[in-house]
């Protein structure tokens, strides 16, 4: 059924929560509003001028980490996380957005990307920013760079390996995504610009990216922001999968010829909101000793990490006990190692794991794992 | 926009804020306007208008997240000495008005006593904190081979202890019956504070069974703080089957004579024909005036084999004409969709209701046309169908939609108003009862004394006793 009536009304007056208890928020705060419910009747009664916005209200509606597991259980689909974008949109112009958003952007706009990393040093950690003809460009991202350098270098490996020349993205900013989660959509505009034109101006056919925040931008809001590419976007898990099917990355086993339990998890970003499930399973399974087991919550299904949607900016605690949940439901399958294929996500199971489960991303296994 | 802000001073609001700070921590206590009006209402349809009329509904003062039973006596103690209206709040999503704090005062949200203290393998009984959502607690009991076999359309978003306030009824209330009958032991805080607990054993002739006293009695008599229910193994088999009949009377002919032949089939469902055809979509032949009946059987495969055949002789020998079970299956692989929001919800300008009767086999075809002749009769542009949605030996409920198209807010109030009025003085007429598993809450409220009669005294003489400053739930049931 698609939704033809309001899905404000839908969600926050008409519906009985039937989503509550798959909301990442919900199951730590056990509170009504900050069910789906709960910010959809609110958004509701500010959207008639019934409420006044207060601090509160600005925080409960950054409590939202737009993972839109909701919307799988929504038999009319309402999209939460893009009706938070707008209503954050319209906190951020009224003042009301929460102070470490204001800071995160305001980051962003000073050194393009959102942890006021310098942007000169946006590629330090990796050796050659060029390789062969550069027939295929890496955008690497503010996570990758700044947090993750070793994702990069696994990636640059893997491109290397495929025997394909790549470059980087001369003056690569953030994607954009990060700014328009948490009502910034006039400044990630600003950025799908400039990358458009940083990205066209390489003459690449296509485009890989080792962040699934960064592919869901490039891919599927970059349009929406003004900012259509023309060129393809694969996140590196495609680039990898089409490479191994080509005989051109051929891959051996890592963990010293025994075999090991491994379980995915689908990033918010690369999973729901861009349809990519089966290619990191099909590499996973292409590993040698790899045995791969399955998450009570996978696929369309999968529980957020909690770092999305500017949670883990602005309510780190509440971020790491939701990651927290989800390396649990990892351990409870009996795995030794966690792999996601997002920098994000690896950043915060890494820290709520504390050393219980092996965290990896999914293309530092390949790496690993090359002849 | 009107504003109920009950008119409480603020020297008032930091005595009581501060004083349930000390009982449960800063972090457990909201009384920001965010957090009053997402606990204004229920999902009581009523609340949808009032909203579409820009009135604000009746506000809490200050909601509590308490962690434990202690905290939960402590709450009710402070609340009993300064007289403050206190509303327990499970998962908010019962359809009459029961959580709406109609005087304001404190809501306690038990949500976070979510726990499953223990498993009883050997007596199948499980005990768990009341705050515990129904689809988590049947998530992590499935994983260890048990099912608590209650399946109301709100599972996912209603708690343990709403549904044994309520006396919810799930999907396979023919076999297993509805939450009474699963409860063994209750934990509860009485109005003045005291935890008492009622023993867990399977009888007892230790005089009346005081937590019947506790279930259905929506907030109004207590704090349920902790539940045993019995559980079951997960069924080898479940399979369904599905007929047509010609008419509403052969259908429930039908079903009459399963139970005596002595058939439990876990799920008994008889849809009316405008019912029918909102269901079955065109799938299957429909006569006019016609009926759809499924069925469905879970167990040890033997069992189900043998049932499931003698069930279908006998739906046969009373002309019923059989369908494709998948039809059967469909609806069960669908039974929680018709709670999502759909085409009978506000947002597409309709104002529609359910009102779940019960009554007895000798009457409930009469209930079922009475009530329906009455509203519709009464209530031009109003319709009403309905499906039989629990049977049980002695007699069965009818789930009775009515719905009409209404844009205006002034007047859905009028019409949603009108035709609760005339079902519920119909079924009455008919000698049925206003509620099989919705419970009272507020828009039932005024036929309770119809209802029961001079037993309502009763009721409320307990009341009186247990809860002598009227502080629990004030409003609910009709006390």
């Amino acid at each position: 059924m698609e939704v033809k009536a309001d899905p404000i009304v839908l969600c926050g007056i008409d519906c009985m929560k039937m989503c509550r208890f798959v909301c990442v928020v919900a199951n730590q705060l056990k509170l009504e509003t900050v069910t789906p419910y709960g910010k959809c009747l609110l958004a509701y009664y500010m959207r008639e001028g019934c409420i006044e916005e207060g601090e509160r209200i600005g925080d409960v509606m950054y409590q939202c980490a737009t993972c839109g597991l909701c919307k799988e259980w929504c038999l009319p689909r309402v999209d939460v996380p893009e009706i938070m974008k707008e209503v954050r949109a319209t906190l951020v112009e009224q003042g009301l957005a929460p102070k470490s958003t204001v800071e995160m952007a305001e980051k962003t706009v000073k050194e393009r990307n959102p942890y006021g990393e310098p942007h000169r040093n946006r590629f330090s950690s990796i050796k050659e920013r060029r390789a062969g003809k550069g027939e295929v460009a890496y955008f690497v991202g503010c996570t990758t760079a700044y947090r993750q350098p070793s994702i990069a270098e696994s990636t640059v490996k893997i491109l290397k390996t495929a025997g394909d020349g790549y470059t980087l993205v001369g003056d690569e900013w953030c994607c954009g995504a990060p700014l328009a989660a948490v009502g910034y959509k006039k400044l990630a505009e600003e950025h799908a610009k400039h990358n458009k034109e940083a990205i066209e101006a390489l003459d690449c056919s296509v485009l890989v990216t080792s962040c699934a925040g960064c592919y869901m931008a490039l891919s599927k809001e970059y349009p929406n922001l003004n900012a259509s590419l023309n060129v393809e976007v694969l996140h590196v898990t495609q680039y990898v999968r089409r490479r191994i099917d080509e005989g051109k990355i051929k891959l051996g086993n890592p963990f010293g010829g025994k075999d090991v339990k491994v379980t995915y998890h689908d990033p918010c970003h690369l999973g729901r909101h861009c349809g990519v499930y089966d290619e990191p399973r099909e590499i996973l399974r292409s590993i040698p000793g790899v045995q791969l087991v399955e998450m009570e919550w996978s696929r369309a299904n999968s529980k957020c990490c909690g770092s999305g949607g500017g949670l883990q900016v602005n309510f780190p605690e509440l971020s790491e006990r939701i990651g927290r949940d989800r390396v649990n439901e990892a351990i409870a399958t009996g795995a030794s190692i966690l792999v996601t294929a997002c920098p994000f996500c690896k950043v915060q199971f890494e820290k709520v794991a504390e050393g219980e489960i092996e965290v990896y991303d999914l293309i530092e296994l390949v790496a690993m794992s090359i002849k | 926009m009107k504003r109920n802000m009950p008119g409480r001073n603020s020297f008032w609001r930091e005595m009581v804020y501060n004083e349930l700070v000390r009982i449960v921590g800063e972090g457990n206590v909201y009384a920001d306007v965010a957090d009053i009006v997402c606990y204004s209402r229920d999902v009581w349809p009523l609340t949808a208008i009032w909203i579409k009329k820009k009135e604000f509904l009746p506000e809490p003062d200050f909601i509590v997240h308490p962690e434990n039973a202690e905290q939960v006596s402590e709450i009710v103690k402070l609340a009993n000495m300064l007289k403050i209206p206190l509303i327990p709040f499970g998962g908010g999503a019962g359809v009459c008005g029961g959580t709406i704090p109609v005087n304001g005062g404190i809501i306690i949200d038990l949500k976070k006593m979510d726990k499953i203290v223990s498993i009883d393998h050997k007596s199948l009984l499980v005990t768990v904190q009341p705050g515990i959502i129904g689809e988590v607690l049947e998530r992590e009991l499935n994983k260890q081979g048990y099912t608590l076999p209650h399946y109301p359309a709100s599972l996912y978003c209603s708690t343990i202890g709403g549904f044994v306030a309520c006396r919810s009824a799930g999907s396979l209330s023919s076999k297993y019956g509805k939450i009474e009958d699963m409860v063994v032991a209750l934990e509860v805080v009485l109005p003045t504070g005291e935890i008492i607990r009622t023993k867990p054993v399977p009888r007892s002739a230790t005089g009346p069974d005081l937590k019947q006293l506790f279930i259905g009695s929506e907030g109004t008599l207590g704090i349920i703080t902790e539940v045993t229910l019995k559980i079951k193994p997960l069924p080898e088999e479940r399979r369904f089957r599905a007929f047509i009949f010609k008419d509403l009377h052969s259908g429930i002919e039908a079903v009459i004579k399963l139970f005596r032949k002595g058939l439990r089939p876990c799920v008994i469902r008889l849809y009316d024909y405008l019912d029918a055809q909102f269901t079955l979509k065109g799938r299957a032949e429909l006569p006019e005036g016609g009926s759809y009946l499924i069925l469905a059987f879970d167990g040890m495969k033997e069992m189900v084999e043998v049932e499931e055949k003698v069930a279908t002789q006998v739906c046969l020998e009373e002309g019923g004409v059989e369908v494709e079970k998948e039809l059967a299956e469909h609806w069960w692989n669908h039974r929680y969709d018709m709670y999502y929001p759909d085409p009978f919800r506000s947002a597409y300008g309709i104002i529609a209701d359910t009102v779940d009767v019960a009554a007895p086999y000798d009457r409930l075809e009469k209930l079922y046309w009475t009530v329906k002749e009455a509203v519709e009769r009464k209530n031009p542009g109003v319709t009403m169908m309905a499906h039989f949605s629990h049977f049980y030996e002695d007699g069965g409920s009818i789930y009775m939609i009515f719905f009409a198209q209404q844009q205006d807010p002034e007047k859905a109030l009028e019409v949603y108003s009108s035709a609760w009025r005339d079902a519920l003085d119909a079924c009455l007429k008919a000698g049925g009862s206003i509620s099989h598993h919705h419970g009272i809450g507020i828009v039932r409220a005024g036929w309770m004394h119809k209802e029961h009669g001079e037993a309502f005294n009763v009721l409320k003489k307990i009341k009186r006793v247990l809860d002598p400053n009227n502080i629990m739930n004030p409003g609910k049931l009709g006390l």
